[in-house]
Order: C-alpha cells, then structure tokens, then sequence
C-alpha cells in the first residue's frame, strides 16, 4: 500500500508539481480514497455457474486454434479456385445447362447471400427496434429503397457477392429454445440474428469473433422456435463497437430453415 | 511474455482450462468495474457474464500486439455497460450519480461505513470519466497505460484526466481533509 501511496504522489507531483504545495493534504486524500476501496460482495455459487457454463460452451463450439489474419486462408485457397476457374473456361462440358440438377436439400433451399448492405426489417414492432438500437422511421424508408423484405430476395453467385464468404450453414431444427448451426463462417466479429420469416419477430441474437473455419454454434434463443414455422438465420458484420444495430451493421448472408412437427 | 499472455495464447489453441484461469483472475475486477457504473448487483451480475461471454465468442480475434488482455477485456465491460443503458431503457443519465448501494454490501463498522459514505461523496463530485480513472487507478490499480487501453485515449491524457481529478477532489474536499489530518495528528499531540 505505501509503495502505491508513494508512487501515485510521485507521478502526480510530477505531473503537477503546484500540488506538492499541499503535498500533506493530498496524501490524506489519496491515502482515504485507497484505504476505503468499496468491498462490494461476490456471489460465489453465480461465479462457479457462470464458469461452468462457459467452459462447457468452449468445449462444445470449440473456436479455431489458428491465429492467423482472417484473410490468410486466401493464400491456401488462391491456387484451386485459380485451377478451377481454368477449368471452367476450357472445358466445355462445365458449362453445359443441360447437365443433370442434384436433388436440392429443403433446408437450403432459400439460402440467399447478399452484398453488405443496411439491414431491413419490416414487421418488426416497436419494442424489437428499440431492443435493436433503431427507430421504425428509418427501416421504413430503407425497406422503400430497397422494395422486397429480405425473405424475399433470392441472389445467386454467392462468391460473387459475398467476397468474404460470410456464411451460416443450418438445417431444419428441432422446437424449442436450443438452435442448432451447422457452421458459420465470419471474416470479423459478426451478430447472428435468428427471425421469424413471416413476422420479421426476432427470436434471439448471438455474437460470434472472426471465424475463419466453419465452426459449429449452439444459440439459446429468447422466444422458442415453433414446429412446422420457417426462420431466418442472418449474419451481420459488426461495425466494430461490438453492438448489435440493425441500421449499421452490415448483412452479408441469410439462410432460411424449418422446424420439424 | 506475461501469465495473461500464456494463457490466452493456450485458449486460443482450445485449452478450455486456460480460459478457466483468466476467468478465475478478471471475474471480480470486471463485476467490480460494471458495478460501479450500474449500481445494481443483479444487472452487474448479468453484465459480468455476457462480458466473458463475449471474450469466449471473441477470443480468436484478440492480438496481442494491439494491447493487455486486460484492456481488452475491460473495454468489453465498457461497451456491455454502454449497450446497456442505451438498449435497456435506463431513464437515469449514464453514471449521474455514483451510488454503491449500501444497502446490499455485508455489515460494516460504523466508522467503515462513513468513511465509504465520504468517499462516495468525493467521487459524486467527479465527472463520470474522471470517476472511471479514479476507479480504475486507486482501486484497480491499472497503469496509465492500460487505463488509456480501456477508455480508449492516450496516456497522456489520461495522466491529465488523473492529475485534474485529484485537484477537484482537493477543491472539493479540501476543508475535509484538513479535518482529517488534524485529526490525524491528534494521538501524536496527546502522547507528546
């Protein structure tokens, strides 16, 4: 204690040094304000759950162990998608239309990837905008902007639009709180936010770090997933302040699922 | 490299007891820190855990070489704090009043509590900035430079930000601390 005394009056008489006039009335001050350090009272049951549960998390959706920039993976991927891209272009057969369709899973049926753009939203109340740091008021005039609701729109070429392949891969899920995504795919720190596809309501909203290989998630949802109801899981890319804002942050990719009755 | 730096390096590369471990040592200096801008055991408690919930979901995109994990992590509470009195609809101006809720702490001595109510007094009469370096100085102990780390200025400034605390203190509290060196120096003039 007297080593921090000392050295919290040396920096300050040091960085003004007309306080060293009161040098005596400044370490009471200092001296009271360190003795009486508020002891605010920890709930050790709470801390142990919140540890147990956490550690369970990290052992269930296990983060990427590579530190590498997000845009590494680039390098490793560059010389096949280079390879197939030649491919493409000199063998003719690659192109043709007529070659047999594979049977398309229902889960990814409505998978829709679209460019960064500012997030619309247009059934959604009141209380929901707030939650989500927006007003109605301007969600109304980007939803005019832009014409259809987001459930409508269907983009193909996801490499193309979506150059980071931001991606959420989800199947159909099973009613209730706990949801199930297969992979996600995140450049940076993104929100995955989980709607009712008819009502735009918002079910629940998780935040994921840059996820550069496609890593497993369980959410726990604020209101329950309903059997033989439709969703939407979306990814917004996070501006950066770590806060969900449907206005600002930026929705790269959305895919719909069903529930099972 | 230091403890901190270890260990986070080891949860990155997935070991979930490494991560234990910089639970065990930030849990109560990050309930500490949130508490004292909300005030409220049960919101800090909720607070503190969508903190460290945050930092498992966002370990990966954590570097080094861009400041201490502990900044790091006390810049999440910030935001989480932030998030919550702009989502939550607190009516109450972020940090108006600094209030340590009596009321919820363990009994006390007397003396213990007034000199904590006068502390409080003295920390009312700071802006809310001031109050976080004061807190995060005295009572967490952090350096300048983890400090500017948090509230993301530079060192200097918060030096600055220190210093001009202390002087509103003394302003403010002036005829206080005289009373108290007085009194101070009392036993020293009965025993002489």
């Amino acid at each position: 204690m007297e080593d921090h005394l000392k050295q919290i009056l040396d920096e300050l008489f040091a960085l003004d040094p007309t306080l060293r006039k009161e040098e005596d009335l400044v370490r009471v001050l200092v001296l009271e304000m360190l003795n009486n350090k508020p002891n605010v009272t920890i709930d050790e049951s709470l801390r142990q759950m919140v540890k147990a549960r956490l550690l369970a998390q990290f052992e269930t959706a296990k983060t990427p162990v590579r530190m590498e920039s997000s845009l590494s993976w680039l390098w490793y991927t560059a010389p096949v998608g280079v390879t197939a891209l030649l491919l493409l272009l000199t063998t003719p057969q690659l192109g043709n239309n007529s070659a047999p369709h594979l049977p398309v899973d229902s889960s990814y049926a409505r998978e829709v990837s679209v460019p960064p753009r500012k997030a619309s939203s247009p059934s959604m109340d009141n209380t929901q905008a707030k939650s989500a740091g927006v007003n109605k008021e301007s969600r109304a005039t980007s939803d005019a902007e832009e014409g259809l609701p987001l459930s409508d729109m269907m983009v193909p070429f996801a490499e193309e639009t979506n150059p980071q392949n931001n991606t959420i891969f989800i199947n159909t899920q099973k009613a209730g709180f706990a949801l199930y995504i297969d992979s996600v795919v995140a450049d940076d720190t993104a929100f995955i936010v989980i709607r009712d596809i008819t009502t735009s309501e918002i079910q629940g909203i998780t935040e994921v770090g840059s996820l550069t290989l496609g890593t497993p998630i369980k959410m726990v949802l604020d209101k329950p997933l309903l059997a033989g109801f439709v969703y939407e899981a979306a990814l917004y890319l996070d501006t950066g302040d770590g806060i969900f804002n449907l206005d600002e942050d930026s929705l790269v990719y959305a895919s719909s699922f069903g529930v099972d009755l | 490299m230091d403890d901190d730096a270890v260990l986070v390096q080891k949860a990155q590369a997935g070991e979930a007891a490494a991560f234990g471990q910089l639970f065990d040592a930030y849990y109560d200096k990050i309930f500490r820190f949130v508490y004292f801008k909300v005030y409220e055991k049960e919101t800090a408690e909720d607070i503190t855990s969508d903190v460290f919930h945050k930092a498992l979901t966002r370990l990966q995109s954590y570097k080094a070489d861009k400041g201490v994990f502990s900044s790091w992590l006390y810049r999440i509470a910030r935001n989480a704090v932030i998030d919550h009195y702009r989502t939550d609809k607190v009516t109450e101006a972020f940090s108006d009043t600094f209030d340590i809720g009596f009321d919820e702490r363990t009994p006390e001595t007397l003396d213990a509590l007034a000199d904590l109510e006068r502390v409080t007094e003295y920390m009312e009469t700071l802006a809310p900035k001031q109050r976080e370096i004061i807190t995060l100085r005295l009572w967490e102990g952090m350096s300048y430079k983890e400090i500017a780390e948090v509230v993301d200025g530079t060192e200097d400034g918060v030096k600055m930000a220190f210093s001009r605390s202390i002087r509103e203190l003394r302003k403010h509290c002036g005829p206080l601390a005289v009373l108290f060196l007085c009194l101070a120096a009392l036993p020293f003039y009965q025993l002489s």
